[in-house]
C-alpha cells in the first residue's frame, strides 16, 4: 500500500509512514485487530504463568506434605521397632504361637538333646524359646537350671582362655567368681535344696535324675581341667562358699593363664 | 535482554519450596535408614546372628557368642554363616576335646577329635582362627 500524503510504500504494519510521519490511516483497522490479538496473548500469557506458578507451588506443597507424611510413619515405626519392651512382648508373642503350634517337636527336641546329654545345645534351646519361663516344661524345671548353670561356667572358662572382657569390662576375677557363684549354688539350684523339692519329684526322677547327676560330674571335669584342681579339691567345690572358691580358682587362673591376667588393669 | 531475564527468573515461593523438598529428601534418606534398620532388628531373634555380627564376634575374640549364635541360628534354621558355625563347632568340640583327653574319656576325646578335623576342613579362610583357638586350648 502507499502513503496518501506522499506515495512512499507502507507496510501493513506501519501505524505511521516512516518518510512523511502522517497517520497510515489504511491499515488502522488490521492495527486495533493485532493490538486485540495481542492484548488477548498477553492476558492469556500472563493468566497461563500465574497458573504454572500456583500449580508449582501446589504440587510441591503436595510433595512437601507427603514426604512429611512418610517421615511421620517412618518416625512411628522407629518409635514402635525401638522399643525394647515393645520389641520384647513381640518376640514372646511370636515364640508363644510357634511353641503352640509346634509343641511335639520341641518336647521330642527337648528329649532328645537331655538323652544325648548336650548340655550346651539344650541351653540354647531353652533361651531360644524361653521354655524356663513355660509352664509346661515345669519337669523339666532342674534340667534348665543344670545346662544354664553349665553354659554360665563354660562362657567363663572361654572368656578366660580368650581374654574377652565383655562388655562391662570385666576381668578374669570376675569370671572366676561367677563361676564360682554357679558352683556354689549348684546343690541349692538344681538340687532343690532352695526350692525344697522333694526327693521324687518328677524334676529329680527317671532320665532327668540321671541326667541332674551326669551333668554335675561333667561340669566338675570341665572345672577340674581347666583350672588344674586335684580330684579332692574338684569334688569338695560344690559345698564352698561363693567367695572362697572363687578365691581357689581365682588362684589358680592366674598361675594357668598369666598373660591374660598381667592385662588386668585392676590387678 | 530483560525479557529473556524476567522469563528464567523463579517464584521465590518455589525456590524456596524447592529448597525445602532438598532438605527433605535427606531427612528421609536418614529416617528411612533408620525405620528400615529397626523393622529389620525387630523381625530378628533376639540371639540370631549373621555373617557380619559373627564376624564381629571373631573381631573381639568373643568365642563365648561365637557359639550361642552358632546354636540359635541352627535352631532357627539359619545355615548361611557356614564357615562361622563351623569355626564355631571347631572351638566348642576343642574346648570339650582338652576336658575328655585329660579324663581319658577315649570314645568321646575321639568324638569330638573328628568333629575338631571335619569343621576345619569346611573354614576355609577362617582356618586361621582354628589355629589361634588351638594355642588358646591346648597351648603352644
Amino acid at each position: 500500500m502507499k502513503c496518501r500524503y506522499c506515495g512512499s510504500n507502507l507496510g501493513i504494519e506501519d501505524e505511521y509512514c516512516p518518510y512523511c510521519g502522517k497517520v497510515n490511516d489504511q491499515a488502522a483497522d488490521h492495527q486495533a485487530v493485532m493490538k486485540d490479538y495481542l492484548n488477548e496473548f498477553e492476558r492469556t500469557k500472563t493468566e497461563a504463568k500465574v497458573k504454572s506458578i500456583t500449580a508449582g507451588r501446589i504440587g510441591r506443597l503436595v510433595v512437601i506434605g507427603l514426604m512429611l507424611a512418610a517421615i511421620m510413619i517412618m518416625g512411628i515405626s522407629i518409635a514402635i521397632n525401638s522399643d525394647v519392651e515393645n520389641r520384647i512382648k513381640k518376640e514372646e508373642k511370636r515364640i508363644s504361637k510357634e511353641l503352640n503350634k509346634y509343641e511335639d517337636d520341641v518336647t521330642a527336641t527337648l528329649k532328645n538333646l537331655e538323652k544325648d546329654r548336650d548340655y550346651l545345645a539344650l541351653s540354647y534351646y531353652v533361651l531360644n524359646y524361653r521354655l524356663r519361663s513355660d509352664d509346661r516344661y515345669d519337669d523339666y524345671a532342674r534340667v534348665f537350671t543344670a545346662v544354664i548353670s553349665y553354659r554360665a561356667v563354660f562362657e567363663d572358662i572361654l572368656n578366660i582362655l580368650d581374654g574377652f572382657d565383655g562388655y562391662e569390662d570385666k576381668t578374669d576375677r570376675d569370671w572366676c567368681y561367677d563361676a564360682a557363684i554357679y558352683i556354689s549354688d549348684w546343690n541349692s539350684y538344681v538340687g532343690g535344696e532352695f526350692w525344697n523339692d522333694s526327693p521324687d519329684s518328677p524334676m529329680h526322677r527317671g532320665e532327668h535324675g540321671e541326667f541332674l547327676k551326669d551333668i554335675k560330674k561333667d561340669a566338675q571335669d570341665m572345672v577340674q581341667v581347666y583350672f588344674d584342681l586335684t580330684d579332692a579339691q574338684a569334688t569338695s567345690m560344690w559345698d564352698m562358699d561363693r567367695e572362697t572358691l572363687g578365691s581357689m580358682l581365682y588362684e589358680k587362673c592366674a598361675d594357668l593363664y598369666p598373660e591374660n591376667v598381667e592385662e588386668q588393669p585392676d590387678e | 535482554m530483560n525479557k529473556q531475564t524476567d522469563k528464567k527468573r523463579k517464584d521465590p515461593v518455589i525456590i524456596v519450596l524447592d529448597i525445602i523438598i532438598v532438605g527433605l529428601i535427606f531427612v528421609m534418606i536418614y529416617v528411612g535408614m533408620n525405620a528400615l534398620f529397626y523393622m529389620e532388628r525387630a523381625d530378628k531373634r533376639s540371639f540370631e546372628q549373621d555373617s557380619s555380627g559373627m564376624a564381629f564376634d571373631l573381631q573381639e575374640e568373643n568365642y563365648a557368642s561365637l557359639i550361642q549364635s552358632r546354636h540359635i541360628n541352627e535352631i532357627n534354621g539359619n545355615t548361611k554363616p557356614e564357615a562361622y558355625h563351623l569355626l564355631a563347632d571347631y572351638v566348642q568340640a576343642a574346648f570339650m576335646y582338652r576336658i575328655y583327653d585329660a579324663k581319658e574319656y577315649a570314645d568321646r576325646a575321639a568324638l569330638m577329635k573328628s568333629v575338631m578335623d571335619e569343621s576345619r576342613d569346611g573354614m576355609g579362610e577362617l582356618e586361621v582362627f582354628a589355629d589361634k583357638v588351638d594355642k588358646m586350648i591346648f597351648g603352644d
